[in-house]
Parts: structure tokens; C-alpha cells; sequence
């Protein structure tokens, strides 16, 4: 067996035997809860809020799930497990969640056990503090775990790289962009309506609480839009990625901080959706699937890139790399 | 796109663009049909004015090589005459053997020497 279908089993069974303690723990003494039960400690340390035992239940699991799914999808996806960083991350990640969540889910069994009603449910001040610590030093101990072992710089097997050269007396650079037709419709379309709302607002002064709406609305559509179409481009100076239709904010990586340059395909489904994906170090700036320039880093990290005709891009990039390095 | 400036070159700076543009959609690096980086991503990764590079992709339209549409930016429409790709490097050629005294005559009987 591979090390990454150990890791993955090993990874699955974790989840799932943490994840059956959460459901176990209220599910086996449930007789002896209240219902509704304490949910929420005020600042004094009395039961300040109640909910039903179902909602506590599914709120815990989805909690669990939402921690637990990113960590387990780098898990499967498997080639950031060959990455100390990320292997770390991923291991930190599901030791916490998984000592965390059940942690939280026994201290409100706990705390409601045998009790009437849930105003009669026992004070809760230093334990969650002792909890927090507990569970981030396991997660401690879990990335150093983690980090054990080889570190690999990956480059999968159907990378396409090349290198070319910029003959002397020649200024050669390379320009692509990419863009995501979808995202900068529903982009423009979220901006459109919290500025519709906004003037609204303005004009008929409705509940001010609208101005949230409104302002997420706006938010989400700038956010939408900058990640929907990007400008990349290749000089001597080094990488340049231009966000968004205005090409702002600019990204920009020196020459000098590179060491490698190919071309690979990667999907949003592999890398976990659009935009920003994945950890410093490993990540993916995803607009569509297809074509990814990919770049490595001196210290080893890499960063994807999604533009059309990154093989040239990464041709380039390793050629006045190569250049460099003769001349100096 | 790569985008090849020669750096000696005397040519106003519109004429080295629509050559290096030229040059990209002769090999093919942009096939017709597709579209090319918008002119102001073309002009930052060339450091030039977007006017320039406007001025240049008009030229290149004349030419009828790329067609620019509202809202979908500019494609190409064909790649380019090959003739036109080597002109600017056989004027290269007769200015070189203008310096050493040959006559552009010379240079016909050279190039049928070498060939």
C-alpha cells in the first residue's frame, strides 16, 4: 500500500471515528438531558441560551464536516501530501477539529447532564479555555508529526515544460489572460444590485439594516469580479498577475525568487474551487480550468496560475533563467 | 503571446509592435479565430502606452489580419503573408549590406549563392 492510501485511510477512519463520538456522546445518555438543553454560557458563566438536542447534533456535525472535508479533499487529492507544509497542515487540521468538536460536544452533555431545564445547567467559566488550549496543543503536536518525513518539490508527469531563450539584442516578453465569462457576469450582476440597493436606501430611507444587504451584495460582486479575469505577463523583471477587469491589485515576483517553470492542466474540482486555493506554498490562482503556468519558488513552494499558453510563459520564465544564471 | 523586440531596431515603436504581433500570429502562437491579450495587457508587458499598441493593432487590422469587435476584444482573422513576416528582416539585411558597400543586386546574388 502507497503511503498516500495509508495516509487517506488512515485519515478517513479518524474522521469517522471522530465524528461517530460527536453523535454518540448526547445520542447515549439522551434520556438524561433536558430538553431544550443549555447551548450557549454568558460571560458570567450561566446558561445564557438553549436549543433542541437535534439542532446541537446537526450543528456539531456540519461544524466537524466543514472543518474536516478541505483537510481530507488535500488528503485525496494527494499531491500536496508529498509537500512538508501542507502534510503538516492537513494533519494539524484533523487532529484539532477531531478533539476539538467532540471536546465541545462533551462539555455540553456535561454540563446539562441530569439536570431539569437548561437554566439549571451547570456554570461553564475556565473549562472552555482548558479545551481550547488542550485541542491547539494536540494540533501542535500534530503539524510537527506532520512535518516529519520528505519534502518533495512536485512536478507531475504530464507537465509540459520547455525553455526559450531570448536571443541577444532581443527583448523578449510574454503576455496571456485569462477569463472566466461566468464569473464576471455574476460578478458585475452582485455589484449591479447592492448599488441598486444602495440607492434605494438613499432615496426611501427603508430599515438601515438593508445597508447589509447592500453591502454584501457589493462585496461579493467585487470579490466575484476579482477573480474572474487576470493578465499575467513575463519580462525580464520577472512575473507579473494583474487581478480583475481594472488589473488591480498587481502581484509581482522577481525573477530572483524563481527556480522553475512548467505548464500542467489543473480543474477547480482538484484544487477546491475558483480563486485563491490551497496554502501558501502549494496554491492554485484558479479563473477556469485547463491550462495552469505553474512556477516554483526557490524555497520550494509552488503557486499555479490559470492563463491560456502558459507552456511559452513557462518557457520564457526558464529561459531568462537560464540567462541569469550565465551571465552572473 | 511571446512578443519579440528588437532592441537596435529604428522603427517607430508602433512599427516594432505590429512586427512582434505579426510575428506571433505567423507561428501560430495565436491561431485564427482565437482572440488576442487585450491592448492594454499587451502595452504593461511591454512597457509602452496602450496608444501605441492601438495604433499598432490598427495597423495590423488594415492589414486585414485581426478584426476588432465590441465586447469580444480583437481575434485574428488570418495568419499573416509570410512575405510580410520577412520584409522587416530583409530590410535588416539590405541595411547591413548597405554598411560594407553591396547593393541590394549583391545581396540577390548571394542569397541565390547560399541557397
Amino acid at each position: 500500500m502507497t503511503f498516500r492510501a495509508r495516509f487517506v485511510l488512515a485519515a478517513c477512519a479518524w474522521t469517522l471515528l471522530t465524528a461517530g463520538l460527536v453523535a454518540a456522546l448526547p445520542l447515549a445518555v439522551a434520556h438524561r438531558l433536558p430538553d431544550p438543553v443549555a447551548s450557549h454560557w454568558g460571560t458570567s458563566g450561566r446558561p445564557d441560551d438553549s436549543m433542541s438536542l437535534t439542532a446541537v447534533l446537526v450543528i456539531a456535525l456540519v461544524l466537524f464536516a466543514v472543518l474536516t472535508t478541505p483537510c481530507l479533499g488535500a488528503a485525496i487529492h494527494g499531491v500536496g501530501l508529498r509537500r512538508r507544509p501542507v502534510r503538516a497542515c492537513v494533519v494539524a487540521g484533523l487532529a484539532w477539529a477531531g478533539t476539538f468538536v467532540p471536546g465541545v460536544m462533551a462539555l455540553t452533555v456535561w454540563a446539562n447532564l441530569d439536570v431539569t431545564t437548561w437554566r439549571a445547567a451547570r456554570p461553564l467559566t475556565w473549562q472552555p479555555f482548558a479545551l481550547f488550549a488542550a485541542t491547539f496543543g494536540v494540533g501542535a503536536l500534530a503539524y510537527l508529526l506532520g512535518r516529519r518525513g520528505p519534502d518533495e518539490p512536485v512536478r507531475p508527469s504530464d507537465s509540459r515544460r520547455r525553455v526559450l531563450t531570448p536571443k541577444p539584442g532581443e527583448r523578449v516578453t510574454w503576455v496571456s489572460a485569462a477569463t472566466n465569462g461566468i464569473l464576471l457576469g455574476l460578478g458585475w450582476a452582485f455589484l449591479t444590485v447592492g448599488v441598486v440597493l444602495a440607492l434605494v436606501i438613499v432615496v426611501l430611507r427603508p430599515s438601515p439594516w438593508l445597508w447589509l444587504a447592500a453591502g454584501s451584495f457589493a462585496l461579493t460582486g467585487i470579490a466575484g469580479l476579482a477573480i474572474s479575469t487576470i493578465r499575467v505577463q513575463v519580462t525580464e523583471a520577472g512575473l507579473g498577475i494583474a487581478f480583475g477587469p481594472l488589473r488591480w491589485p498587481v502581484r509581482r515576483v522577481g525573477l530572483t525568487e524563481l527556480d522553475d517553470a512548467w505548464a500542467e492542466r489543473r480543474m477547480p474540482h482538484e484544487v477546491g474551487g475558483w480563486g485563491y486555493r490551497g496554502l501558501p506554498g502549494s496554491a492554485t490562482i484558479m479563473i477556469r480550468g485547463g491550462d495552469c503556468l505553474v512556477i516554483r519558488y526557490r524555497d520550494g513552494g509552488t503557486l499555479g496560475i490559470s492563463v491560456d499558453d502558459a507552456e511559452r510563459g513557462a518557457g520564457l520564465i526558464n529561459g531568462l533563467l537560464a540567462a541569469r544564471t550565465r551571465t552572473s | 503571446m511571446l512578443l519579440k523586440l528588437d532592441l537596435n531596431d529604428p522603427r517607430p515603436l508602433h512599427e516594432q509592435v505590429a512586427t512582434a504581433v505579426r510575428r506571433s500570429i505567423a507561428e501560430a502562437e495565436v491561431r485564427p479565430g482565437e482572440r488576442l491579450p487585450p491592448a492594454r495587457d499587451i502595452a504593461a508587458a511591454l512597457g509602452v502606452n496602450v496608444n501605441t499598441v492601438l495604433r499598432a493593432l490598427r495597423d495590423l487590422r488594415d492589414e486585414g489580419l485581426v478584426e476588432f469587435r465590441r465586447g469580444r476584444g480583437i481575434s485574428v482573422v488570418r495568419a499573416p503573408d509570410p512575405r510580410a513576416v520577412l520584409r522587416p528582416q530583409v530590410r535588416d539585411l539590405l541595411t547591413s549590406a548597405k554598411r560594407y558597400g553591396l547593393e541590394p543586386r549583391d545581396v540577390i546574388t548571394l542569397i541565390e549563392e547560399s541557397s
